[in-house]
């Protein structure tokens, strides 16, 4: 019989999109498996555009939440309505559900549909939230150690909803009316147009929106060379911006035709053109995943709380200018006084970006105070970036491609096809002497966690005994987890082993006791496998910046 | 609509009038009521400059014309025909005027001359003139054929079909009977003001908007959820009946209860249902 599996994604456009490899992985997987997806009712017309699916299921999530807080409905009306809706699902009994949205309310539903296999968020026994796969569990505490981060938020979907395998790009289908209104669009302009390049002003985060008008300066700049033209893309919402970005591009002597589609297209349409641009300037917003889907290459303009490698353009082909400042990228919820992070990216540098990535230029040298990635594929099959200007602190460098290796090879049992890195760890002595010195109270705590195990397994129960037991394993933890998290080389591991303690999957105090012990366990395996690598490794040579060591490592 | 959305307003709806049936209804008029209010064609409404050009058109006719309302001044053509010298009148006469003439002529206030050519929404004549049962004559509005049919409502294009459009319909009482009938029940049907702030309510999030009166009956008490629940969910009912039978029970309350059993009781898949949805209440974000 098939595999069928449902994956539970409702959030965004962005996300949607960057499902698709996860799709491809599947059916590498099961050749014949039936994939369903349930997405919001707003995102369904984008869902329709992956590819391999066998159907969308879409749900008014933003009215069943006005249903829900107003109490608008009887709890047992709103039952009905949302047993109903869910009937179909529960009756498919799949084999797999994947949830990749992260939230409590579609951890519940995933459980209320239940399967046998559950990744992503779902119920505990307690009806809590817990993590199901490690490589989902990952992305759940990614912003923990966010500046080690090197998986794409699109290799996360889809070894957490899937398992390794082969390279498989963004994928989206353009409709043919979408691409007949686009030529069209664009030919009833301009006809000295060789090189349209479209251009996302806006993005649904002013946090992470470029400045508009210097947009507007790039494009004026880029003007300048014959045969470009410029079409304009955005939501009607945005045309404040766009607006701002058209002024300072006419300030600018901007002179090439600029076209202005804001607020006019369908998802079609947007489609459409974004397969007919030859580039998309952007902020980092699902437009850029749509080019990036169709075959176009993107500039990403990473600014405020972005960070390229989790959710930038995925696949080769693509750039992506990084501001180099401490605060960068900052905090999800930051809220920025000065923003200074968008003027360290100069729009005459993003234009000649624009060019040599149109072919027109060569790779232009930036000045300080910005990094230049070029995206690709590394040797696992795994999108990347590779560094082509400025430099990365030394620490957050060697660890990033440490940790990147570490995790790909704990959690998939196989060995990463990335080429050694011969350099040791810029902190390589004071790490290795705490995580000696750590050794010892890690031990203790699995034992004590083994204690309480025997504990729990005496009749009767030893209530009073097991009660010190537990506080004083608890007061032990605490007091090492501040310096585990403050070293680079413990920290990942320790915020894998909080999630681990935290995942209560099963029912009753042995199965628990039992799940302690092993995350415990699994905390000082991995901290000794981070120091008999990092003891392997050769003392450090130089220090200070530098490229990443991953540079190399690419394919 | 369109003015609007262009001055900014992100979401622009059109929620028409309507009316109360409590107070425009249809009349048992005495004879001396009839002969005071009553006349072949009548008029209820300001002197907007439109109908002080029209309205002389349909003086010196064969049929009789009443004029109510005020700010009539300087109208002096319409004198003969304007009541009580152009007082205003309240609610209560105005349904004895409408349930005593024949002809009701419902033209929608204009600054210009003759009918509104882009006239787009409805008054609140309209469905207090149908809510009593009366015949009405109004210009064409292009929001119009979504609120009353042709054979709930006689229009005209233009000023001038009026005097014929009249006298046809003076010609025709049992049809003029039979369209204001179809008016009432349509306005019954679908356009009181129950209908539009449950329409409202409804566009702004709150898709029942008789939560109040389910509570004050007593439907959101845990005897009556229970009872509503014990054929498709058994286990909620089981639930629902802990509680003490008269006590409201929303979705806070039910979460609460499954919670309690702590992390040693087991949840069924209706109590998972009931979790989702309390995490839905209780999320301060919206999701997307």
């Amino acid at each position: 019989m098939p595999k069928q599996v449902l994956i539970i994604n409702v959030t965004r456009m962005g996300d949607l999109i960057q499902t698709g490899p996860l799709l491809s992985r599947l059916r590498a997987e099961w050749p014949d498996v039936a994939i369903d997806l349930v997405v919001d009712r707003s995102f369904a017309p984008t869902a329709s555009l992956l590819t391999g699916l066998r159907q969308v299921i879409s749900c008014d999530f933003a009215r069943l939440l006005d249903d829900c807080r107003t109490q608008s409905k009887s709890l047992v009306a709103l039952m009905q309505e949302m047993t109903a809706w869910a009937a179909p699902l529960s009756a498919a009994q799949y084999d797999r559900i994947v949830n990749l949205t992260f939230t409590r309310q579609t951890g519940l539903l995933a459980s209320y549909i239940g399967a046998p296999d559950l990744r992503g968020i779902t119920a505990g026994p307690d009806g809590g939230p817990i993590v199901q796969n490690p490589w989902l569990s990952y992305f759940t505490d990614l912003h923990r150690h966010r500046r080690f981060n090197r998986f794409n938020l699109v290799d996360l979907y889809a070894m957490g909803g899937s398992g390794p395998g082969s390279f498989s790009p963004l994928s989206v289908t353009v409709p043919d009316d979408g691409r007949d209104w686009a030529d069209s669009f664009l030919r009833s302009q301009a006809q000295s147009v060789r090189h349209w390049i479209a251009v996302q002003v806006g993005a649904s985060d002013v946090m992470k929106a470029w400045r508009p008008e210097y947009f507007g300066r790039t494009m004026a700049h880029l003007s300048r060379y014959l045969g470009v033209g410029f079409v304009l893309i955005g939501t009607a919402a945005e045309m404040e911006s766009i607006e701002l970005a058209k002024a300072a591009y006419r300030a600018g002597g901007g002179v090439a035709p600029i076209l202005d589609a804001s607020g006019r297209t369908t998802l079609h349409q947007l489609v459409g053109l974004l397969s007919r641009c030859r580039l998309l300037l952007t902020n980092d917003t699902g437009p850029m995943h749509l080019a990036v889907g169709v075959g176009t290459s993107v500039i990403d303009l990473s600014v405020g709380h972005v960070d390229h490698n989790e959710t930038g353009p995925y696949g080769p082909g693509h750039w992506v200018v990084q501001p180099d400042l401490a605060c960068s990228p900052c905090g999800f919820d930051q809220i920025c006084a000065h923003h200074a992070c968008k003027d360290r990216l100069i729009p005459e540098e993003v234009a000649n970006l624009c060019l040599h990535a149109l072919g027109l230029a060569p790779c232009p040298s930036l000045g300080p105070g910005l990094r230049l990635y070029q995206s690709s594929v590394d040797a696992d099959g795994l999108g990347s970036f590779i560094l082509r200007a400025g430099g990365v602190d030394a620490d957050s460098a060697w660890y990033a491609g440490f940790w990147r290796r570490f995790w790909y090879e704990d959690f998939t049992g196989k060995q990463s096809l990335l080429a050694e890195n011969f350099e040791s760890a810029p902190d390589r002595e004071p790490a290795l002497a705490w995580m000696r010195a750590a050794a010892q109270p890690l031990r203790r705590l699995e034992q004590q966690a083994r204690h309480i195990v025997e504990l729990i397994g005496r009749h009767p129960l030893p209530v009073s005994i097991l009660q010190r037991a537990q506080a004083q394993l608890r007061q032990e933890r605490e007091e090492l987890l501040p310096r585990m998290m403050a070293c680079s080389a413990t920290g990942p591991a320790t915020v894998a082993m909080i999630r681990d303690i935290h995942n209560d999957d099963v029912t009753g105090l042995t199965l628990l006791a039992d799940r302690h012990v092993k995350a415990y366990r699994r905390w000082n395996q991995r901290v000794a496998r981070v120091q008999e690598l990092l003891s392997a490794a050769p003392a450090p040579i130089k220090r200070g910046q530098r490229s990443l060591p991953m540079v190399s490592n690419a394919a | 609509m369109t003015a609007l959305k262009q001055a900014g307003a992100k979401d622009v709806r059109y929620l028409p009038m309507a009316a109360d049936p409590s107070v425009h209804r249809p009349l048992e008029l005495t004879k001396v009521e009839r002969e005071e209010y009553g006349s072949e064609v009548s008029f209820v409404g300001a002197g907007y400059a439109n109908r002080r050009a029209i309205f002389p058109q349909l003086l010196n006719h064969e049929w009789t014309f009443k004029l109510w309302g005020n700010e009539w001044e300087g109208a002096t053509e319409l004198s003969s025909v304007l009541q009580r010298n152009g007082a205003r009148i309240d609610t209560d006469t105005c349904q004895k005027v409408f349930n005593a003439s024949a002809v009701n002529l419902n033209l929608h206030s204009w600054a210009g001359i003759g009918l509104d050519p882009d006239g787009d929404f409805v008054n609140p004549r309209t469905f207090e003139l149908a809510a009593c049962g009366a015949f009405q004559l109004a210009d064409r509005r292009s929001l119009m054929p979504d609120l009353l049919a042709a054979n709930e409502i006689a229009t005209v294009s233009s000023s001038g079909e009026l005097p014929g459009a009249i006298a046809r319909w003076l010609r025709e009482p049992e049809q003029r009977l039979a369209m204001a009938a179809n008016a009432r029940r349509r306005v019954l049907a679908e356009h009181t003001y129950v209908h539009r702030m449950r329409d409202l309510l409804s566009q702004v999030g709150v898709a029942s908007p008789d939560r109040i009166g389910a509570v004050l009956r007593g439907a959101r008490q845990s005897d009556a959820l229970a009872l509503a629940a014990d054929d498709s969910f058994p286990s909620i009912a089981s639930t629902l009946r802990t509680f003490p039978s008269t006590k409201r029970v929303e979705l806070k309350q039910l979460a609460a209860q499954i919670r309690s059993r702590g992390p040693m009781g087991t949840l069924s898949r209706e109590d998972l249902m009931v979790l989702m949805l309390d995490e839905y209440r209780s999320e301060t974000k919206d999701l997307v």
